[in-house]
């Protein structure tokens, strides 16, 4: 028998290789260990490849090339009303996140909504999020603030999960193996890609499948966590399911669908969240504070709100401005212009402060942007003191005149900037009319459809 | 054990001995000959991936059979010499030894349908049997791809070594390589196999040492080489094995062969038409699962999947027909390769309806 001698250096390098991959590909667990027994998810033993730290450096390279690349085509954050849409949703799933996985507490988290038109979003580590306009469209979630809980909240799951960190890790692993496969048996480059995605196909995409169905699972907790509705989840895949050509919503097709492509079949999606929805409600029902939007406003704060308001001149805002929807709806239900302007106003402030309502989403874009209720209350009382004031979206020139450090003067020189653009913006008058038609066709539906109509002729 | 049944597993541990016990003795030696190796692979990324890359690739089989000649002529030289001592012994031959890797493209060949085949048919897998069990078959197929091609492309070095020794008929050669090839699948086998193993412990490594270099240690153009040249040393030692190796494995299962050919009158003859015949016959049956790939598959017509099962049936019924053509010296060949002209005609017809 052989000496098997050359057993010895092929031994020293394995187990070398091994002690490296046990070294460095941690094995980690990152969830809030106090669970409060509500949990839908539970974060298991995995292996990364990569550290947070290249992932993290990576992902802000490639979130700063698409900042730079929207904002230079000027579609970044450009429409004000879908803007605030998504940071009112983005806002409490984040406080969720750092609430159930305290690492993720020093994440520089962000937000933006770009105009690409496309249906996407994504959540990169480190809680960079993006929002693309297309997903918002009216065809697709609209501006329905659960049904994009729904889609942000599974991002996030993706990033607190750290799964960009474990796919990066996993491709190049794959990739490694199919190029010193493909050198060895002389493939050349066109076959070694095919070999890559094939290996990728074979090996990575269970994986992937896997992770997608965790993304759905503590997204689905997430959402409710934060206060949204976990049965609009369920209604938001089949939104999106539906967007899918019919011959591709064949059972067939759809387990061969998800062989091939990186996510579970929307029939399996739906079946699980169906059966897992009813166990997130406890949570939505007895979800934190974090997002007063979501809530009630605690009279402290409601208090502080109105005033707040009256600081600034939203108590001004009218719709009847616009002479030929105050038309159309005065000779639909045979009123006085003078009337039908009454019954239009009386219907907006009804439904705009309501959750989620345009001026709901100004207000919390308000408080947001100036740092929120302690400022808030400094610039308004500052406000209240002046000789003559006038609102200040009216005059904004008088914020040189207020009694503010440098910093507070500043901040509400922009949220007044921002604030006077968000309730400009065609999008938000767009959505105050159809909350206000909507209320109004409770007792008058002749002049909620001539209202609706006449939205729907206006580019 | 049956004197006709190929040689089994543990040939490959004898193999490696003696490899490590050559390697240990001229260490300088082989791993000019791996950097040689590894230097004509560095030529397959500069070229562009389109028909210069499929020029590239058919030659580097021939530049391979003369590198492996070269080695084992350097080694066989009573005394020993070095690589150049080797190549200069290969005077006269050198021409016949690079057509020699001729018999390469079939793994070339083979490799690439079985590639290009793969998702397509793990997808029919996956909506007969779940996406688990079709990862696990793409996997497996993929394996077997890889091993499909890494004993065809032994077959070839085999055929340029029976050329260094001294044959001066390709055929006779190609077809003393590939009968080798066959006696040896079995350890060739459990080579292929620890080299993927390797490589994927590799590759892992390659990852984790990738994924925790910061970009504060190391960025930009120093960090692309590093992406480009980590996978080199798996790739090197790869390559070091199989040129320690294949001398000792050459030498029996030649040596097996011709012992064969004493105690049963197996020839190269027989060799071939057997082959022919067994290939054609899995051609059939590859068409087949072309067939049926084609009726679950949705991202294929039907009618080009039938087409082009049609065209496999055809060229594995032209092999099948050929193979006595491939038993016999004499035959001429159009006799041996008209089942090609078969192939050619239906890729043409596919390739029009597609």
């Amino acid at each position: 028998m052989a000496r098997r001698r050359w057993l010895w250096p092929v031994a020293a390098a394995v187990v070398c290789a091994l002690s490296i991959l046990a070294a460095f590909g941690p094995l980690e667990r990152n969830r809030r260990s106090d669970d409060d027994g509500h949990a839908l998810f539970a974060d298991g033993w995995r292996i990364r490849l990569a550290d947070d730290a290249v992932t993290e450096k990576m992902a802000a390279r490639e979130y700063a090339t698409h900042l730079r690349e929207y904002a230079d085509a000027g579609i970044l954050d450009n429409d004000l009303y879908l803007t605030e849409v998504v940071g009112s949703v983005a806002t409490p799933l984040i406080a969720a996140a750092r609430e159930l996985y305290p690492q993720t507490r020093d994440w520089p988290w962000e937000w933006h909504l770009a105009d690409t038109g496309e249906v996407n979003a994504w959540c990169l580590p480190g809680g960079r999020i993006m929002v693309l306009s297309g997903l918002l469209d009216d065809s697709v979630l609209g501006d329905d603030r659960d049904r994009l809980a729904t889609i942000l909240a599974h991002e996030v799951a993706h990033a607190v999960l750290h799964h960009s960190r474990e796919s990066v890790g996993h491709a190049w692993a794959a990739q490694g193996l199919a190029w010193t496969v493909a050198k060895s048996l002389k493939i050349g480059a066109m076959r070694e890609s095919r070999l890559t995605s094939a290996l990728k196909t074979a090996l990575l995409d269970p994986r992937t499948r896997a992770r997608e169905t965790e993304a759905d699972t503590l997204g689905l907790e997430l959402m409710a966590r934060a206060g949204f509705s976990p049965a609009k989840a369920v209604e938001t895949w089949e939104r999106m399911a539906e967007r899918q050509a019919p011959a591709a919503r064949t059972p067939t097709a759809q387990r061969a669908l998800a062989f091939l492509g990186d996510h579970p079949s929307d029939s399996e999606r739906l079946e699980r969240l169906r059966r897992l929805y009813p166990q997130a409600q406890p949570l939505a029902d007895s979800s934190q504070k974090w997002d007063w939007m979501t809530h009630a406003l605690d009279p402290e704060q409601s208090e502080a709100l109105s005033r707040a308001a009256n600081a600034f001149g939203l108590d001004r805002l009218t719709l009847a401005e616009d002479r030929k929807l105050v038309a159309a709806f005065a000779a639909a239900e045979h009123l006085s212009t003078a009337r039908a302007s009454s019954e239009i106003e009386q219907a907006m402030w009804e439904t705009a402060l309501d959750p989620g309502g345009a001026l709901q989403l100004g207000l919390s874009a308000m408080v947001h942007v100036i740092g929120g209720w302690d400022r808030l209350n400094r610039v308004e009382t500052a406000w209240s003191k002046l000789r003559h004031a006038k609102p200040l979206l009216e005059d904004p020139e008088q914020i040189k005149r207020l009694a503010l450090s440098e910093e507070d003067r500043a901040v509400t020189q922009t949220t007044i900037r921002r604030l006077a653009a968000y309730l400009a913006a065609p999008r938000t008058q767009r959505r105050l009319w159809r909350d206000a038609a909507e209320e109004l066709g409770k007792t008058m539906p002749k002049g909620r459809q001539a209202i609706l109509d006449r939205l729907e002729e206006a580019p | 054990m049956s004197k006709t049944a190929a040689i089994p597993f543990s040939a490959g541990a004898l193999w490696a001995e003696k490899g490590w016990a050559l390697l240990r003795r001229r260490p300088f030696f082989f791993v000019f000959a791996a950097l040689a190796v590894l230097g004509l692979r560095w030529l397959f990324d500069f070229a562009p991936v389109d028909g210069a890359s499929a020029v590239v690739i058919a030659v580097s089989y021939l530049t391979d059979a003369l590198v492996v000649a070269t080695l084992w002529t350097a080694l066989d030289t009573p005394g020993g010499t070095g690589l150049w001592g080797g190549w200069r012994r290969l005077t006269g031959r050198r021409w016949r030894v690079a057509l020699s890797g001729l018999w390469g493209l079939p793994s070339a060949a083979l490799g690439y349908v079985m590639l290009a085949l793969s998702t397509t048919l793990a997808q029919p897998v996956s909506m007969a049997l779940g996406t688990r069990f079709a990862g696990w078959a793409l996997l497996a197929w993929i394996f077997l791809s890889g091993a499909v091609c890494c004993l065809l492309l032994f077959g070839a070095l085999f055929a340029a070594i029976d050329t260094a020794r001294g044959e001066t008929r390709l055929w006779t050669a190609g077809m003393r390589g590939m009968r080798a090839m066959v006696l040896g699948w079995r350890p060739l086998l459990a080579l292929w196999t620890a080299f993927v193993c390797g490589a994927a412990l590799v590759a892992l490594v390659s990852a984790t040492v990738l994924g925790h270099l910061g970009f504060d240690v190391i960025d930009g153009a120093d960090r692309d080489l590093l992406e480009y040249w980590i996978n080199w040393p798996a790739l090197f030692a790869a390559v070091l094995a199989l040129l320690c190796m294949i001398g000792p494995a050459a030498r029996q299962l030649f040596a097996t062969a011709e012992q064969r050919s004493l105690v049963d009158g197996q020839s190269e003859s027989t060799f071939g038409q057997m082959a022919a015949r067994r290939l054609g016959v899995a051609l059939m049956a590859l068409a087949t699962v072309f067939a049926l790939a084609g009726m679950f598959a949705i991202d294929m017509s039907l009618d080009l999947a039938l087409l082009g099962s049609a065209g496999l049936a055809t060229t594995g019924w032209a092999l099948n027909r050929s193979a006595p053509a491939w038993g016999n010296l004499d035959s001429s060949l159009w006799e041996r390769w008209n089942w090609v002209a078969a192939a050619a005609l239906w890729a043409a017809v596919v390739a029009g309806a597609a």
